[in-house]
């Protein structure tokens, strides 16, 4: 018997809990006749899976990321006068980032055709005499398991939609894009189980890569989209000019000084005879007072002396009287013709006068018009001149490295696949080991009853059958 | 005896030597000992535990079987089986005559007192004057009384028994006890009134392999 001395009095009431290493301990202990063999399992099916993949090959290309004019392009770029106000330059990230849409994938899917990509190829196509036995069972094997020659599905030969899925899912399954910010080169990997395969693909993509940089900083939707703006510009700007020279017409005020000089002129001298026909009212008026007056008082002495007899400078001063009121009629009749005249000449200088305003507010508005359709005309010709760049043979998406042909597989790393079988199998066998130990309600070992029952462990018993009995 | 027995004795020392070391008010001391389920060994280790403490103290031991519905007593201890307790219990028996000596030992300081003839255990029929009388003339010239009882949750009579005891030992299945039921088990123990001297667990892989190593 081994006796198991009380520990009650360190943890008397249990509470301390399971000790975590002695948990491990004893589950591994309790459940060791399973472990060592899911143990043995996990690496032989780490082995399996191991030995059943068939060899990876990869192929390698650049692309270089030029930024132009092209790719900085917007609608605004025609209204923006600023050079900060225009959109950025794609970075690296950014390119990579649009380089991942799944159209370029599907087109190159539809393309390539679905078949061809999602076709495992045969890895006993290249054994031959001199192949040791071993490694063209291993390559059999790998083809039975692999399914070399099995049609994913059946399907037309233009592939159906769950092939071109399928094909997608390959494809970006086994495509890397890689940059960095302090540099332009996209690096692009592609990996398939041949050599020849890979590079065809990596080409397909690369080609497909440079298709929809092209595509998206195309100039020619900018064009499409900006042309009517332009055109109207054109239009206002036409509009401007004809009401302009509308208005010159109708105001006749192509001599505009000449005119303005003439009325004014014009307007003093009938202002100046004016004013002398007022001043001669004035004068015409004051002598027939005076005459009148002197009239009246030589008649008064007339009367008193001889009443009948007339006298001679009476009838002057009466003749003069009605030679007076006689200008005065005449001086009358023209000082009214003279203010009708001068009121017609101010109402046509202020005439002139609005025309002038209309004539500069038209005039301001055509040669708005005409600097902002010219500017506008100058930055489209700049952008025709873009849009007539041959974009394919341009593209700022450069290919910087054809696709490589590397016949030195890249994978699987077997001896790594075996070894995470093993270490998986062995982390996972000891923790669901250590689990059930930990779950496990049941009393199974000395110390365990000591510290849950806090009660001193007489001793433990074996379990002896009857072939122990029997010895 | 029986070969288990005999794998026993040496398994035991620990049991009885901690039962000798303990002092207790009366004489004969009464130890019960209990499980909490059917198969833990109790039997076998009470045996092996009274056989521990006559042959290695020198004393007068009794052993009553308590279990009067599965007798196994007297299949380990090799004796007749015939008449016992419930012969007793039901009249038909003097305790004197249905007492067994373990020839084994050569001396006679070993009192059994097997369950006898199978039959279900009757409500309350130890709590009578006949069964504590029964009790008190098998510890008659012992030191220690050994009492083999069922286990404490199947069977009413192991809690009316611990009323008539000192201490009790608690057989443990190990891999079939469930800590709580342990727990309970020593908590009903100890509000009996009952000194729990300890726990044994038995039938332990580890133990197994430990004593096939050595």
């Amino acid at each position: 018997m081994n006796e198991q001395r009380s520990t009650s009095h360190q943890d008397p009431d249990g509470l301390a809990g399971p000790d975590i290493l002695q948990t491990v301990t004893l589950g591994v202990k309790r459940s060791r006749k399973w472990l060592i063999p899911l143990v043995i399992l996990g690496t032989f099916v780490g082995l399996y899976f191991a030995l059943s993949q068939t060899n990876v090959y990869t192929s390698e290309a650049k692309l270089l990321l030029r930024s132009g004019s092209r790719e900085r392009v917007t609608s605004e770029s025609l209204v923006t006068t600023s050079e900060e106000d225009r959109s950025a330059r794609p970075t690296t990230e950014a390119e990579i980032e649009m380089l991942r849409d799944q159209a370029i994938y599907q087109k190159v899917a539809r393309t390539f055709g679905p078949a061809e990509i999602l076709k495992i190829a045969d890895p006993t196509r290249d054994d031959g005499a001199e192949t040791p036995w071993a490694v063209r069972t291993l390559h059999s094997m790998q083809a039975w398991v692999q399914g070399v020659g099995k049609p994913a599905h059946e399907c037309t030969p233009g592939g159906c939609q769950t092939c071109i899925a399928q094909a997608v899912d390959v494809l970006t399954e086994n495509v890397a894009l890689e940059g960095s910010t302090d540099s332009n080169v996209i690096r692009v990997t592609y990996r398939a189980n041949s050599a020849e395969r890979a590079r065809a693909v990596t080409q397909a993509l690369v080609a497909a890569y440079v298709e929809r940089h092209v595509d998206q900083f195309s100039v020619e939707p900018v064009l499409e989209m900006n042309r009517p703006k332009v055109e109207s510009a054109k239009q206002r700007r036409d509009e401007a000019a004809q009401a302009y020279f509308d208005h010159v017409r109708t105001c006749n005020i192509i001599d505009i000084e000449v005119q303005r000089r003439v009325l004014i002129e014009a307007g003093a001298l009938l202002e100046r005879d004016y004013n002398a026909a007022m001043l001669k009212r004035d004068e015409v008026q004051a002598e027939r007072t005076a005459v009148t007056n002197r009239m009246n008082g030589l008649g008064a002495q007339i009367n008193l002396v001889r009443e009948s007899a007339p006298n001679p400078t009476y009838l002057a001063l009466k003749e003069r009287v009605n030679e007076l009121d006689v200008d005065a009629a005449t001086n009358s009749a023209r000082l009214e013709r003279l203010s009708s005249e001068v009121a017609s000449q101010r109402t046509r200088i202020e005439g002139l006068r609005e025309c002038e305003r209309t004539h500069a507010a038209l005039g301001a508005t055509r040669d708005f018009e005409a600097a902002r359709s010219t500017e506008l005309m100058r930055r489209f010709s700049q952008l025709e001149d873009l849009g007539s760049i041959d974009l394919h043979s341009e593209a700022n998406l450069l290919v910087l490295q054809q696709p490589t042909l590397n016949f030195k597989k890249d994978g699987p790393k077997r001896e790594k696949i075996i070894l995470a079988a093993f270490a998986f199998s062995l982390v996972a066998g000891i923790w669901l080991a250590a689990m059930r130990e930990f779950f496990d309600r049941r009393l199974r070992h000395g110390p365990t009853v000591e510290r849950q029952l806090g009660v001193r462990l007489l001793g433990t018993i074996p379990e002896y059958n009857s072939r122990d009995l029997a010895a | 005896m029986n070969k288990l027995l005999s794998r026993l004795n040496h398994l035991v020392d620990p049991v009885w030597t901690e039962i000798s070391r303990q002092t207790f008010d009366r004489t004969p001391a009464r130890i019960l000992f209990t499980s909490t389920e059917r198969g833990a060994g109790t039997t076998s280790l009470a045996a092996a535990t009274a056989i521990g403490l006559a042959r290695n103290l020198r004393v007068n031991v009794a052993l009553v079987e308590t279990n009067l519905q599965a007798p196994a007593l007297a299949n380990y201890l090799g004796i007749q089986s015939e008449v016992g307790l419930s012969d007793v219990l039901d009249g038909r028996m003097d305790i004197d005559k249905a007492t067994r000596r373990l020839e084994a030992l050569g001396e006679l300081r070993l009192h059994i007192l097997s369950s006898g003839s199978a039959r279900l255990p009757l409500a309350g029929e130890f709590a009578t004057l006949a069964a504590k009388v029964a009790l008190a003339k098998l510890g008659e010239g012992c030191k220690y009384v050994i009492v083999d009882a069922p286990p404490i949750f199947d069977h009413s009579e192991t809690r009316i028994l611990l009323r008539d005891v000192d201490a009790a030992v608690l057989v443990l299945r190990a891999g079939s006890a469930r800590r709580e039921d342990a727990q309970r088990a020593v908590r009903e123990l100890q509000d009996s009134g009952v000194r729990v001297i300890g726990t044994l667990l038995n039938r332990t892989d580890e133990a197994a392999d430990r004593d096939q190593a050595a």
